[in-house]
């Protein structure tokens, strides 16, 4: 239960009223009579008869002050909760994605809804069994079924704010899962957006006064002739323009300031012009406060522009020199099968071959593969039809078609992972051997036509980017909480990333190192390789995602699509029974019994 | 007035006596023995019977009306007044027994007898008794036991009428016990007010006794006078069924009835 209106409990007050006034004497008219003799054997005989006369003089004076109660119930907005009056199992859903941190809802909108989380437990009934779902980027069980509200307030206060948006899908699927489970079950979402959960009916409790909040969304650079050149994006997701100002700082240090008004539930592009070049990492910030402070700020580390040692070994390959060559960035050189001896170099092309020892500095691509010690080779398969599987050399030539007049049947080795096939047979393969990246091609350039396609200088500038040493280190548009993979250097010993928060963690040796999940702050992260010849050290950003656009694209479908008629949208507060008319009834009803009572019943 | 009292007073009156004196209401008839008037001899009797008999006759003695009137301050309420109407019917009676020879007594009394005024013993004496009536007041509380015996009593045996509206705080019963035994034939008269036999109140009232000060809140209902009117009649019931037990005539008489009316009453 609860009171909507405390200050109604100033009519409390009316309460000494009232017995003030039946202590102080009633004014009577008075009439003499010749003698009370008769009066007094009347007064005898009713007290004789009917001995809770006492009790019945204070009735009508106890009748008033309890009429006085159920008005000043009545005045406070007395409720009760009728959302679980039975044992029926509840789901209840807690979204702690980063809009919940947002202070619209004092002191945030997250805590607000663990409060009334925790009030709702209370209410429920004993023996409710209750499943605790937390729901942001993750979809957590907190706890499953379980009937003791102490643990169920217990898990409600442990989930902490989260710095990622919320997977719909995610949130969904495990929340239906359960329904499955439970079918009796009644979904109870505390969020500051309705969530949808298939065709299931849900009690939602919304946390969501205002809107007002500019995010930067996105924040990237390019390398001009002689300075960067930065942009960052800013979404309004207010129904009114903003006025801000927003300032950008190159390694911590003031470089620039300006004031944007960005329109009502829209973007706006903001550049910023003559980086100087010696910066390696890049911040902006929104001065102005809002009520999501932590979408105010957005890093970028800037990319590194050393060379790239290309060692290409082939009898001649026109294509690969040319494309190789017009890479920036590349520092290319040709060598023939008669060398045996790699080192030196960040990457290794192999056209036709495959070195008996794999280089220890340096990944590999390999083209047309001789039978060698790493893989089987098989026969040439003709004409294949090709199929790609997910991978990052396609990048931006997801529609990339070529023929293929024959290839190398591979057969692909354990340490190695299918990106292309025929029929089942692997075309190309990627893995790591000895810490060394490989890539086989099984065909030869020469008998594709994909040189030939304009996609193939965008394919070779994928490998580079992909196999070059820095590469593996490069974390390109990581948000909060993505795991990152690192691949790190042949040679590197030893790693350590430096967190923003200034924590030293190690994550290599293992090598490969596991992915790294200590993602949850934004901000600038430094990637710290230990190799015998010198250390290497990166920078990498990890920026708040854009939680509209990813909240949108995380949808199964757009929310204007779905029914609203399966969302009981109501605020839990609805869902408790209001018993002011109630109570006003039965003081009416009071009052009237007291005037009948007055008018028809006598007493002394 | 007609009640069966055996007389002690001396002066001729009324009343007829048992003893047989010299009226001429015959009685009965006796021997003639030597000494008797010889005046008395019945001859027809002796014609009858060849013997001589005297005769006898019903010997008229004088018997006093003790009148006790009420003047304690509640008989000062109702409207027709009841002192007033009791003074009426005091007055009725005297001058009815000073009709038939009766001396009168007349005695006010509340919680002491303030005077007993008399004997008045004939017809030419009901100017001073209307007098005296007339000046007569209430004051005072009603004690009836304490007012006999601080009274003087002037007379033997004889009639007490004692006209009270029954309100008496103390010593009503203790009073007529003592009339009783001063060989009174008694006669109580409760004579009461309209507005005491049939209350006409309404609303939250404090009821205040005129007589003790004492008063109490009550509201009325019908309820309530209806208790209050099941009340009065059990309290005359009580009064007459001690007065029964004690030989002692009673009559309830409204203060609105004509006087000739309730001395009807009285005498029948």
């Amino acid at each position: 239960m609860s009171f909507e209106t405390p200050i109604g409990f100033i009519g409390l007050l009316a309460i000494p009223i009232i017995i003030l006034l039946y202590i102080l004497k009633q004014k009577r008219e008075e009439v003499t009579v010749s003698s009370l003799v008769l009066w007094s054997r009347v007064l005898e005989d009713m007290q004789a008869q009917t001995p809770w006369q006492k009790l019945r003089k204070n009735l009508l004076m106890f009748l008033q002050i309890l009429a006085a109660i159920l008005i000043v119930l009545a005045l406070t907005g007395f409720s009760v909760n009728t959302g679980n009056i039975s044992n029926q199992p509840i789901i209840l859903v807690m979204d702690y994605s980063l809009s919940m941190a947002s202070t619209d809802i004092k002191p945030t909108r997250l805590s607000a809804a663990k409060k009334d989380a925790i009030k709702y437990v209370d209410n429920l009934s004993s023996n409710t069994p209750v499943t605790v779902i937390s729901v942001a980027r993750q979809a957590n069980v907190l706890l499953y079924s379980s009937t003791s509200k102490e643990d169920i307030k217990r898990s409600i206060e442990s989930i902490e704010q989260s710095s990622s948006y919320t997977d719909r899908a995610k949130a969904e699927q495990l929340v239906l899962s359960i329904k499955n489970q439970q079918a009796d079950a009644q979904i109870v979402l505390f969020s500051d957006n309705p969530l949808v959960f298939g065709n299931e009916q849900i009690q939602y409790s919304e946390y969501k006064k205002q809107t007002d909040n500019v995010a930067v969304v996105n924040f990237t650079h390019t390398k001009t002739s002689a300075s960067f050149t930065a942009m960052s994006v800013l979404r309004n997701q207010g129904n009114s323009d903003a006025e801000i100002s927003i300032t950008l700082y190159g390694d911590d240090e003031f470089l620039d300031s300006q004031w944007v008004t960005v329109p009502a539930n829209g973007t706006k592009t903001v550049w910023w012009d003559k980086i100087p070049m010696t910066v390696k990492t890049m911040h902006v910030n929104i001065d102005t406060e809002d009520i999501l402070l932590d979408d105010n700020s957005a890093y970028k580390a800037v990319l590194s522009d050393s060379q790239v040692k290309v060692l290409l070994v082939t009898e001649g390959n026109f294509f690969l020199e040319k494309v190789l060559s017009l890479i920036e960035g590349v520092d290319l050189v040709r060598t023939t099968h008669e060398e045996r001896s790699f080192s030196g170099y960040d990457l290794y092309i192999f056209d036709g071959s495959v070195p008996d020892i794999l280089p220890e500095d340096g990944n590999v691509v390999v083209f047309a593969p001789q039978p060698n010690s790493y893989f089987q080779v098989g026969d040439w398969m003709s004409t294949p039809e090709i199929s790609y599987m997910d991978n990052s050399i396609f990048n931006f030539v997801e529609d990339l078609s070529f023929s293929i007049g024959r290839t190398r049947i591979i057969e692909s080795p354990t340490w190695a992972e299918t990106i292309m096939e025929y029929d089942g047979n692997p075309i190309i393969i990627e893995g790591v051997v000895n810490n060394t990246r490989i890539l086989v091609f099984g065909f030869d350039l020469y008998e594709t036509d994909l040189p030939l396609k304009t996609e193939f200088p965008i394919l070779i500038s994928n490998i580079i980017n992909e196999y070059a040493p820095y590469s593996g280190t490069v974390v390109n548009d990581a948000v909060t909480q993505d795991a990152v993979q690192f691949r790190l250097n042949p040679d590197t010993v030893k790693t350590n990333v430096l967190l923003p928060d200034g924590k030293r963690l190690q994550i290599a040796p293992p090598i490969p190192p596991e992915p790294f999940v200590n993602t949850n702050s934004p901000g600038i992260y430094c990637l710290e390789q230990i190799k015998d010849s010198g250390n290497v050290i990166t920078f990498f950003d990890i920026n708040i995602p854009d939680e509209w656009l990813m909240e949108e694209n995380s949808s199964i479908s757009s929310m204007s699509d779905i029914d609203t008629g399966y969302l009981t949208a109501e605020p839990l507060r609805n869902l408790a029974y209001k018993l002011t008319i109630p109570l006003l009834i039965l003081a009416m009803i009071l009052l009237l019994f007291e005037w009948w009572y007055y008018a028809k019943r006598n007493y002394i | 007035m007609q009640i069966k009292i055996p007389i002690s007073g001396q002066a001729t009156g009324n009343r007829k006596s048992r003893s047989k004196g010299s009226s001429v209401e015959f009685s009965d008839f006796r021997e003639y023995v030597p000494g008797d008037d010889f005046r008395r001899i019945d001859w027809n009797a002796y014609g009858r019977f060849n013997k001589l008999f005297i005769k006898l006759y019903m010997e008229e003695r004088e018997a006093p009306v003790n009148i006790f009137l009420d003047s304690s301050l509640s008989m000062d309420y109702g409207n027709p007044n009841k002192f007033l109407a009791s003074c009426r019917l005091a007055a009725a009676i005297s001058y009815i027994s000073l009709l038939s020879y009766d001396s009168i007594y007349i005695t006010p009394w509340n919680e002491k007898v303030q005077a007993t005024y008399g004997p008045f013993r004939t017809q030419s004496a009901f100017v001073q008794v209307d007098n005296l009536i007339s000046g007569f007041s209430t004051q005072g509380k009603s004690n009836f036991s304490d007012a006999l015996r601080q009274m003087e009593w002037k007379t033997g045996r004889g009639v007490s009428i004692i006209i009270t509206d029954g309100f008496v705080e103390k010593g009503l019963e203790e009073g007529l016990k003592y009339l009783k035994y001063r060989n009174q034939d008694i006669f109580l008269c409760i004579l009461l007010s309209p507005e005491e036999i049939s209350p006409n109140l309404e609303g939250a009232l404090q009821l205040n006794d005129m007589e003790t000060g004492k008063s109490i809140e009550v509201t009325m209902s019908a309820a309530l006078l209806k208790a209050y009117e099941k009340s009065f009649k059990q309290y005359l019931a009580d009064i007459k069924e001690k007065c029964r037990m004690w030989g002692v005539h009673n009559v309830v008489l409204p203060s609105d009835m004509p006087v000739d009316l309730m001395v009807k009453s009285i005498i029948t």
